[in-house]
């Protein structure tokens, strides 16, 4: 977050559009945790509509309901806030389902929003974590493509691994 | 649907820098030839390196080694400063005598001597101390190193 932009204009609102139409009007301080919007009222300083196309309402809404965390918890200068940030964190990703685990990635990578995407990748790391390949296989969807022995040979290569 | 929902090679590479262990790595790696190529990588090891550099994290597997040289035999390294973990990963478990004696026995060479260890890997020497090898002892990968000159070998102090 720029200085200029935070001394300047606090509450200043920005209305964001989403692919479906919808539009959020959040204010500069929240909007600017996104590297994508911070970059855009930098460089277009004056403009208070951005339109968002890559994004759908829903997955922008939840985005932002991140950012409106993070961006309050901030504010008040507390210790205790890094504590209630990763609680509130830990609730935000608990019962995400894949799809929207996905969408949400995908938004938050495209608005640059680094903090949550380190967020996001955890979780998905986490559901990776220990799990055999074919639970992984189970769990993220996917069917082997390797040709004939190439699996076993990865396997044979890294028995320790497999154990 | 290839890769599943992990569609994008980027984030991949995010998640997979994430997960703890190499362990969980080479399983992923199995799981289909997207996630294979991604994994083995240099730009995968790249960028697993500089988040552990930025975090400063320890490196996952750092060990120390202990060992013995009496005579002209080697002893086998001592075991009881692994933690319970490491134990496990370098499946030294069970009984001491037995299991310890199979520890590097994947090696070309009849005995070694460990001359030092970084990170995940060991500098390995022969039982006349003139050749070495690195060897990765998670992986049971290795690699003979070029031969020293005699000068500087004679200079080796055991």
């Amino acid at each position: 977050m720029s200085s200029s932009s935070t001394t300047t204009t606090t509450t200043r609102l920005l209305m964001l559009k989403a692919s479906d139409g919808v539009t959020f009007e959040v204010e500069e301080a929240v909007a600017t945790k996104l590297g994508a919007i911070n970059n855009m009222v930098e460089e277009e300083g004056s403009e208070d509509l951005i339109c968002l196309p890559n994004v759908n309402g829903k997955f922008l809404g939840m985005v932002l309901e991140w950012c409106k965390k993070h961006a309050n918890n901030n504010t008040n200068s507390d210790k205790g806030n890094d504590e209630v940030n990763k609680w509130w964190d830990k609730e935000f990703v608990m019962d995400l389902d894949q799809n929207t685990l996905y969408h949400l990635l995908m938004a938050a990578d495209y608005l640059s929003g680094t903090e949550l995407v380190d967020l996001l990748t955890e979780k998905v790391a986490s559901m990776i974590r220990g799990k055999k390949v074919e639970e992984i296989r189970e769990t993220f969807k996917i069917k082997s493509d390797f040709l004939p022995g190439q699996e076993e040979e990865i396997r044979k290569k890294n028995s320790w691994a497999f154990e | 649907n290839k890769g599943g929902f992990i569609r994008d090679d980027d984030i991949a590479v995010e998640i997979f820098i994430r997960l703890p262990d190499r362990k969980s790595e080479v399983n992923c790696s199995a799981v289909c030839k997207r996630w294979f190529s991604i994994i083995n990588s240099v730009h995968f090891r790249n960028k697993k390196l500089q988040r552990h550099h930025s975090q400063s994290q320890p490196l996952p597997c750092t060990f120390l080694f202990r060992y013995e040289f009496t005579g002209r035999t080697f002893l086998d390294p001592f075991y009881q400063y692994f933690t319970k973990e490491s134990k496990i990963l370098h499946q030294i478990h069970g009984s001491s005598s037995s299991s310890t004696s199979s520890y590097l026995d994947f090696l070309p060479w009849r005995e070694v001597g460990i001359c030092s260890s970084s990170n995940d890997l060991l500098l390995l020497c022969d039982e006349w101390g003139t050749n070495f090898m690195i060897c990765n002892p998670f992986t049971k990968q290795w690699i003979e190193l070029p031969q020293t000159s005699h000068a500087f070998a004679d200079d080796w102090i055991w």
